[in-house]
């Protein structure tokens, strides 16, 4: 039986197609028309999701949207009331985004799908149903505690709950707008970050400091219980009124307006970050600890967007509440999709619900795939001088050798990753030893802010030789120390004190393997194993082979404020506008030496708005 | 300006004025007040609601409307037992008939789109 299930009009439009009880296919809408968080009815990912499931959208056994707008009109009509006259121009304005599209989600389904699966109707979830059910479901585990945070979802911010076999009950929530989220983001503002792309640039800002504000937050702006349940002091934030997050009282609270961004970042700044990091953690620690209370699970799941703060996650797992902790890699609203098509299948449908040794997510690599044939069209269509490499040990051979000397590499092979990482798929590699990879990998190709931290992607078999975490993370989702024999001492507060930009510490050797080191001698570590994702496995292995060390420098293929590549197309575009030396597409061969540049740089065509 | 743009742009103004005179009015605070509490509370020991839901009953249900007059039932029904509330759902059934498609979703995504 096949399941649609569709999350849009807010933000991180994706649909997900689910087939009796396994994932079929999963994308955002953003990687196909290349706009960043793009909200628009994922007309190309529905198209894509039916034709990788082989099924029409007449033939679908149930299609589902993943959110209640009528739920959340009664939130923003009653909030209204709640705040009176200040808020008519942002209530309005709430209220005319809800009343023009999302309340006419069944209709504007209709019109795109023509007929909405056998039976003609919408089902809807509830948002944080949706959540859960993205977090449980793919899980491997048939009983776990579930928790979710994010910005808001009709009136929840935070729910808790527990999954047991295809069975979720959601017992207790935080309602708007007292919320994790936008607490988050409010800072994100602050700090002079965009809203919903920004977050995790201040949890990579967020170790450079000290949280000497932390009492201050605590003091002032939210006050948290025992059991993690927390209310925020709204008379320091904007957003019920004006499409600010943050108002003048805030700013007086911490003695400073806020950055302006591509403005220098200065201490301030990055103790805030590390601040408001610290409360965040606690937040979602006593959650976990209460979770636990409730349901006796030894197991936790998570999703919402504050679950893809993978150093609270990483703590989480070091205060050992679980035993088991599994975090859904599209965590935000894209993986609303995924969830609801789930829940569809499992409590609509009834199909009944099987384990296997790993998770059920497939490595998340749910996305579209390109053949050779389309490979090499694109390139002799453009005049691309190219090799190919059929023999897969010679061609990861090649690989290594490059990566060890130094060179970084866009890889571009088999289907595309689902959620905001690159686990393989879509990745730019680079040599993790050397010093100056993390800041020529942002300066030079991603063309971001020096001070953001590169992740390694690590042979699960020798996690261990590098880092101190103590479970598997093949999504990247949880950051660790890394182990103390390789961590090289330097002074922080020296470089606090002495007067040079705090940022320049990156500069510093702080291990021997420097690059995907931060400066507090964490990481994001993903876990590669062959089963999830053999290919890149065997390149790892290649790499070790070659120099001994089983891990690689693993960034997202793509430069600042574009969504992750997708195509052959947007690979080869974004390999030729940087500075990366070669590029990998399946089993050909790009060198950037090779190349006739002008083409690329000439054409005029689509540049992406900064993050 | 066409006869349908003046009539979109007839429906915005419409929708503020509502808005203006009959949600974010002054004694609409104590409406609303007793159910959404703006800020924290010492005294008491949790700030977890039950979850209870308007429509919850089932994980996946239909909602069922494609006109307005069906759109005023379901919102009329949800606030049944609120006569101020259910007094706004004509009117907001109407405004968004009026409103089906104003918007332009090309535009770039509010800062403010969390709150959404």
């Amino acid at each position: 039986m096949y399941t649609l299930g569709l999350s849009a009009l807010y933000h991180d439009s994706a649909a997900a197609v689910v087939k009796d009880n396994s994932i079929i296919a999963a994308a955002q809408e953003e990687r196909f028309t290349r706009k960043k968080h793009d909200l628009r009815l994922p007309v190309n990912s529905i198209e894509y999701c039916l034709r990788e499931a082989n099924v029409a959208a007449e033939d679908l056994d149930a299609v589902i949207y993943y959110e209640n707008p009528v739920l959340s009109l009664d939130r923003v009509v009653r909030m209204g009331m709640a705040v009176g006259p200040p808020s008519v121009k942002h209530t309005a304005s709430t209220l005319s985004s809800l009343l023009s599209h999302k309340l006419w989600i069944e209709n504007q389904l209709r019109t795109l799908l023509g007929r909405l699966g056998r039976e003609d109707r919408l089902l809807y979830a509830e948002h944080h149903m949706s959540h859960a059910a993205s977090a449980f479901y793919p899980s491997p585990f048939m009983d776990a505690a579930i928790v979710t945070v994010d910005g808001v979802g009709e009136w929840a911010t935070t729910t808790i709950g527990h999954g047991h076999g295809t069975k979720i009950e959601l017992t207790k929530e935080i309602r708007f707008p007292h919320s994790l989220g936008l607490l988050y983001s409010a800072f994100t503002m602050y700090c002079g970050f965009k809203v919903n792309s920004g977050e995790y640039k201040l949890m990579g800002l967020a170790p450079y400091g000290i949280p000497k504000y932390y009492n201050i937050i605590k003091d002032h702006l939210i006050d948290i219980k025992q059991d993690g349940s927390f209310r925020l002091e709204m008379s320091y934030f904007d957003y019920l009124v004006t499409d600010r997050m943050i108002g003048e009282k805030f700013e007086r609270l911490f003695g400073e307006k806020a950055r302006e961004p591509e403005v220098k970042i200065t201490l301030h700044q990055i103790d805030v970050a590390a601040s408001i990091q610290k409360v965040t953690e606690e937040v979602v620690l006593k959650l976990a600890r209460h979770a636990k209370e409730v349901t006796g699970s030894k197991n936790l799941t998570m999703a919402g967007g504050v679950a893809l703060n993978c150093v609270a996650n990483g703590k989480l797992i070091r205060e050992k509440i679980f035993d088991s902790v599994w975090i859904q890699p599209a965590a935000g609203d894209a993986g609303g999709a995924l969830g609801a098509a789930l829940l569809a299948s499992y409590q609509h449908l009834d199909q009944p619900r099987k384990l296997g040794d790993k998770d059920s997510q497939n490595g998340s690599l749910l996305g579209p795939r390109f053949s050779g044939n389309e490979i090499q069209k694109y390139l002799d269509d453009n005049n691309l001088y190219y090799t190919q490499q059929k023999d897969e040990s010679v061609l990861h051979d090649i690989i290594a050798d490059e990566l060890s000397q130094g060179k970084i590499l866009g890889l571009f092979c088999g289907r595309m990753e689902f959620g905001p990482r690159a686990l393989g798929s879509r990745s730019i590699l680079g040599n993790p030893r050397k010093m100056d990879m993390q800041s020529k990998m942002n300066l030079k190709i991603k063309y971001r802010e020096s001070f953001r931290p590169f992740a390694p992607s690590v042979l699960l078999e020798d996690l261990k030789e590098y880092f101190e975490l103590t479970q598997e993370s093949p999504y990247m989702q949880f950051v660790a120390p890394v182990q103390e024999a390789r961590r090289k001492p330097f002074d922080m507060d020296a470089h606090r004190n002495g007067g040079k930009p705090i940022i320049d510490i990156v500069n510093v050797m702080r291990s021997d393997i420097p690059a995907v080191t931060h400066v507090d001698y964490s990481a994001r570590i993903q876990t590669v194993d062959a089963d999830r994702n053999p290919r890149y496995y065997k390149i790892i292995n290649a790499f070790k082979e070659k120099t001994g060390c089983g891990l690689l420098v693993n960034t997202s293929f793509n430069i600042r404020g574009e969504p992750i590549v997708c195509t052959p197309q947007d690979a080869v575009r974004c390999f030729m506008r940087t500075e990366m030396d070669i590029l990998v597409l399946e089993d050909i061969i790009l060198y950037k030496d090779h190349q006739k540049l002008s083409q690329y740089y000439d054409e005029g065509d689509q540049e992406y708005e900064l993050d | 300006m066409n006869s349908i743009d003046r009539d979109k742009h007839g429906a915005m103004d419409s929708l503020e004025k509502f808005v203006a005179h009959n949600i974010c009015i002054a004694h609409g605070h104590d409406l609303a007040e007793t159910t959404i509490p703006l800020d924290p509370d010492k005294e008491v020991s949790s700030y977890f609601s039950p979850r209870a839901s308007l429509t919850a009953a089932e994980p996946c249900f239909e909602i069922n409307y494609n006109s307005t007059e069906e759109l005023k039932k379901v919102l009329e029904n949800i606030w049944a037992n609120e006569p101020a509330l259910k007094n706004l759902a004509p009117t907001l059934a109407a405004l968004a008939c009026m409103l089906e498609n104003n918007l332009d979703l090309d535009e770039e995504l509010p800062s403010f789109v969390y709150t959404l």
